[in-house]
């Protein structure tokens, strides 16, 4: 594995979601607004069942991986040790931020899911960039107004990630695994009163690329009791 | 463990025996219908039919004889062969007795049973067995169950009730030729049964009844009396046996009569 | 996920020797085994299949035109219709896929009837959207109405109902599945059940394939798995992955022998003892509280045969030898040591036994030498619908079960390979055993092993729902 050191921007931008992005739209094809809605500046919550809809999610990273039987455990912790931009682990990115992976620069996008899942596959899609062989970096903001111990964030992803709570790693996804809700789960965790950033990436090399991520309690049950909410982007001036 | 094992163990231990066992009271002339009752009522028409499960109730039925067998353990195959196949007595394959005949046999002796708590005590083992001799009777007798409580007739009778040989007979008579079917014997204990004298069943080991338990190759049964002879032998504990016959699919065969002649 | 690598899928069918077990049965995504005029037949991926004059012994020689992948076969009245997809590369649509279908009289490309109708596209996906119309599987369910379900992890596995005539579609097709391929439907008591994949194909030995099962009490979902997951939120209970040496189960078929005996038929995508290739594998299924099994095949070893009538085991009629040791009290004496005793061996007892032949009985178990029975398959004896024919012989001995002409059962001293001496074992879909002569003397009738009484065993009729008709194979 190549280790690259790459020089990251992180700046802001004022420009406006589309969702009608540079591919959408043509006879047949399915358009980014099937699948996300621009999120908007009140607090979201989890839907019924807990899953969390509202991302911050990066425009997608090339990695050089024909397979996804190749998203081993050693893989994505390799994957995971490298820096891609600045602050990857701590930024809150808001929508509309920049930043610079290598010779490109890619965009922050907050979203809001129509389904219990992230289609990533139709997210990159629907920018107009690769979908293949990518690593697609996801941020949220989880908001408690009291401490919910005892809980366990619950994942499933189309193929591999790795995911974060408060900066620590939580919960990974190794090998060419199927969306399945509840897939995997972490150990028990603290949702701490205030402010709870869970971030991750996913990796997928063919294929669709999808993730789906809740909380359930001690009983399995969804935790519902937070909202979800985002940086929003600074005013133009 | 056997049960009956166990009990005699247990009473071994709780019984003071030396000594102490009553004989038996003998009583030659028995009211069969009131010794019997509850199980068996002598003959009284003609001919019977099956039940309508199959099971054949009326059987002529010989007094026991006298075998002591110590543990029903002992009712090997071969134990079972070799001990059925002494005769008792004269044309035991080939007779048809009526009921009242009697028998003359040259029995093993065997003490009265200690028949306290009515079950059976131990008996001290003989180091030689000693021979008597006895006159039996047939008794033609229609079973109040599907199954013949061979301990009842015994005791009811006031004979031998552990250690015994019980033969029976009976006769089956068809309208016609009945093919592939297999006599069903259920039986506590060893036993060996013949169809118009052919063996077709040998039941070993230390066996409960059980419908159905043990099964003949398919058989005919022919057109015109066919004669049914079973002797089964027992240990300590009950004795019974249940039979019918049953076809190629495992049903009850029923369209014959049943006669004691 | 991995789309299928067509590309990759070349069969073949031949040349890599025989293997006493199936022939040469090297495919990728088999259709349902059918049944045509006495022969197996099964289509894979690329064209042709796989044709078996017994459904053991499979070689190459089944045709089928228009190459594609992962057909679907299924018999109608007295047609078969096939079902297979392409993709179209055209428009550089990646997942632009169409499934088509065609009809013959007969799978025998040897017979004069033998002609496939024109293809007929009767579905897919258009390229854009989440589905990937590949991997077709065909479902005739109980009132007569024919489904197809199809799709790859692409997004959703569809299901649309299909006219039993023409095949073409009757109405809409609707989402039942995220993330799974190779889908297959089949009936049974009241539930539809969605069989289909996870896991990466196409990876030889590093495949993860894996079969999973949803139902549902309509065709059309929704698919639910034993923990209340929806298929669409990825549910799936596992019936098969793998099994050791072989690798991926996918592409599930189902094939009814009689009602109590069903097979399932699919592949391993990596067979490491035959070079880690794709081939052909067949297991029993079984159901078990409202869900398929995979059941285990029985391997060679010793047994006891239980009848599951009684729980008693088939055993030589013969004395019941007692051991050394015999009663040793109801209390432990004091101060003796414990010692483990020995089993009763064969050379303890096998000087009583008579020479010739010796009948059978059903007695208590006892872990005795005459009841314990040796089953050996007997690879050039062939075999039968997912299995190979067998010998069942007394332990340590040449004393081989055999059929009688009387319809009974007997002994003989030594196996010959009479074919009244070779047996079929079938796992039941209740996981008993069904135990068949090959050939009964004197009849045509199909028998199999019987405990026509609690201690006696005999031929008789097959009974799916008597216990008289099951035994259990309990390793000795």
């Amino acid at each position: 594995m190549h280790h690259w050191v790459k020089t990251i921007f992180c700046f802001v931008s004022a420009s406006l979601l589309s969702l009608q992005a540079s591919a959408a739209g043509e006879g047949g094809r399915a358009e980014l607004g099937d699948y996300f809605t621009p999120a908007t500046a009140q607090p979201a919550s989890p839907d019924a069942e807990g899953f969390i809809r509202r991302w911050t999610l990066l425009e997608p990273v090339a990695k050089n991986f024909s397979s996804n039987s190749m998203l081993t455990d050693s893989y994505l912790a390799e994957a995971m040790s490298e820096e891609y931009f600045k602050d990857q682990f701590t930024c809150i990115p808001a929508d509309g931020t920049r930043v610079k992976v290598g010779k490109s620069m890619l965009q922050w996008h907050t979203l809001d899911s129509r389904k219990y899942f992230v289609n990533l596959l139709r997210f990159a899609e629907g920018y107009g960039k690769e979908y293949f062989q990518q690593m697609y970096w996801a941020v949220t903001i989880i908001d408690c107004e009291e401490d919910l111990v005892d809980v366990r964030l619950a994942g499933g992803v189309n193929s591999g990630a790795v995911w974060y709570l408060n900066g620590e790693q939580v919960l990974s996804l190794s090998d060419d695994r199927d969306l399945v809700v509840d897939d995997c789960m972490s150990r028990r965790l603290t949702l701490r009163k205030g402010r709870n950033i869970l971030r991750g990436a996913v990796f997928n090399g063919q294929g669709m690329a999808t993730f789906c991520l809740r909380f359930v309690d001690r009983n399995g049950r969804p935790v519902t009791g937070y909202t979800i909410s985002s940086v929003l982007p600074k005013k133009k001036k | 463990m056997k049960q009956s094992l166990k009990i005699l163990l247990a009473l071994a231990l709780l019984v003071p025996v030396a000594g102490q066992a009553q004989a038996q009271k003998k009583n030659p002339r028995i009211d069969i219908e009131e010794a019997l009752r509850g199980y068996f009522k002598p003959v009284s028409t003609p001919s019977s039919t099956p039940d309508a499960d199959g099971f054949i109730r009326r059987w002529m039925m010989l007094e026991p004889i006298s075998k002591p067998n110590p543990s029903n353990r002992v009712f090997t195959d071969s134990y079972t062969r070799e001990q059925l196949s002494k005769e008792y007595f004269s044309g035991q394959l080939t007779v048809l007795p009526k009921d009242g005949d009697k028998v003359k046999v040259t029995m093993e002796y065997q003490p009265p049973v200690n028949l306290n708590s009515n079950r059976p005590a131990a008996q001290p083992r003989q180091e030689q067995p000693r021979f008597v001799k006895a006159t039996l009777t047939w008794h033609a007798l229609d079973s109040d169950h599907f199954f013949v409580k061979l301990f009842r007739f015994a005791t009811g009778l006031d004979k031998d009730r552990y250690g015994v040989i019980f033969w029976t007979v009976t006769v089956i008579n068809c309208e016609e030729d009945i093919e592939n079917v297999r006599l069903s014997v259920g039986s506590n204990k060893a036993a060996r049964w013949w169809v118009n004298g052919e063996e077709v069943l040998l039941l070993a080991g230390d066996r409960h009844m059980g419908v159905d338990s043990a099964v003949s190759d398919r058989i005919t049964l022919k057109k015109g009396k066919n004669i049914l002879r079973g002797v089964t032998m027992n240990g300590p504990g009950m004795s019974e046996f249940c039979a019918r016959f049953i076809d190629d699919l495992g049903r009850p065969v029923t369209n014959f009569t049943v006669t004691c002649n | 996920m991995k789309k299928k690598a067509l590309s990759a899928l070349v069969l073949v069918l031949s040349c890599f020797g025989a293997y006493a077990q199936i022939g040469s049965p090297y495919i990728h995504d088999p259709s349902t085994v059918v049944e045509c005029d006495g022969k197996y037949y099964t289509f894979g991926t690329g064209s042709g299949g796989l044709i078996s004059e017994d459904g053991w012994t499979w070689h190459s020689g089944a045709v089928r035109p228009g190459g594609g992948v992962a057909p679907d076969a299924i018999k109608i009245g007295d047609r078969y219709l096939v079902v297979y997809a392409a993709s179209d590369r055209t428009n550089n649509l990646r997942y632009h896929s169409r499934v088509y279908a065609i009809w013959n009289k007969t799978l025998d490309p040897a017979s004069p009837d033998f002609a496939f109708s024109d293809p007929v596209d009767i579905g897919g996906s258009n390229g854009y959207e989440d589905c990937d119309g590949i991997d077709p599987g065909l479902m005739l369910g109980p009132d007569g109405r024919l489904w197809l379900v199809y799709g790859t992890y692409f997004g959703y596995l569809r299901v649309v109902e299909l006219s039993p005539e023409t095949a073409e579609p009757v109405g809409e097709p609707v989402d039942v599945a995220l993330s799974c391929e190779a889908g297959e439907m089949i009936y049974h008591d009241g539930w539809y059940y969605l069989l289909a994949t996870h896991g990466t194909c196409c990876s030889g030995v590093n495949s993860t394939y894996e079969i999973i099962v949803g139902r549902s009490k309509s065709p059309t979902g929704p698919y639910v798995d034993k923990v209340g997951r929806d298929m669409k939120q990825g549910g799936g209970k596992l019936l098969l992955a793998s099994e050791p040496r072989r690798i991926g189960a996918g592409h599930f078929g189902r094939f009814i022998v009689c009602d109590g005996v069903e097979k399932m038929s699919f592949h391993f995508e990596g067979d490491l003892d035959r070079s880690g290739q794709s081939v052909l594998a067949m297991r029993p299924l079984m159901w078990k509280d409202g869900w398929p099994v995979a059941g285990e095949p029985w391997k060679d070893g010793t047994y006891s045969l239980i009848s599951e009538r009684r729980g008693y085991a088939l055993e030589l009629a013969l004395n019941n030898v007692p051991m050394a040791s015999g009663m040793r009290g109801f209390f432990r004496n004091g101060g003796d040591a414990v010692v483990s005793l020995e089993d009763q061996k064969l050379e303890d007892v096998i000087d009583t036994w008579p020479a010739g032949e010796i009948r059978l009985r059903i007695g208590p178990e006892l872990f005795r030498p005459h009841q314990a029975w040796e089953i050996t398959e007997v690879p050039e004896a062939g075999g039968y619908i997912g299995g190979a024919y067998c010998k069942i012989t007394v332990a340590g001995t040449g004393r081989a079960l055999a059929a009688t002409a009387e319809r009974e059962l007997t002994t003989v001293p030594e196996f010959t390979g009479a074919p009244e001496q070779l047996w079929r074992i079938d796992r039941l879909t209740d996981g008993t055993y069904r135990i068949m002569p090959k050939f009964v003397p004197g009849t045509d009738d199909e028998l199999v092993l019987v405990s026509v009484a609690d201690s006696t065993p005999s031929l008789g009729l097959f009974e799916p729902d008597s216990d008289n008709s099951k035994w259990n194979l309990v390793r000795h």
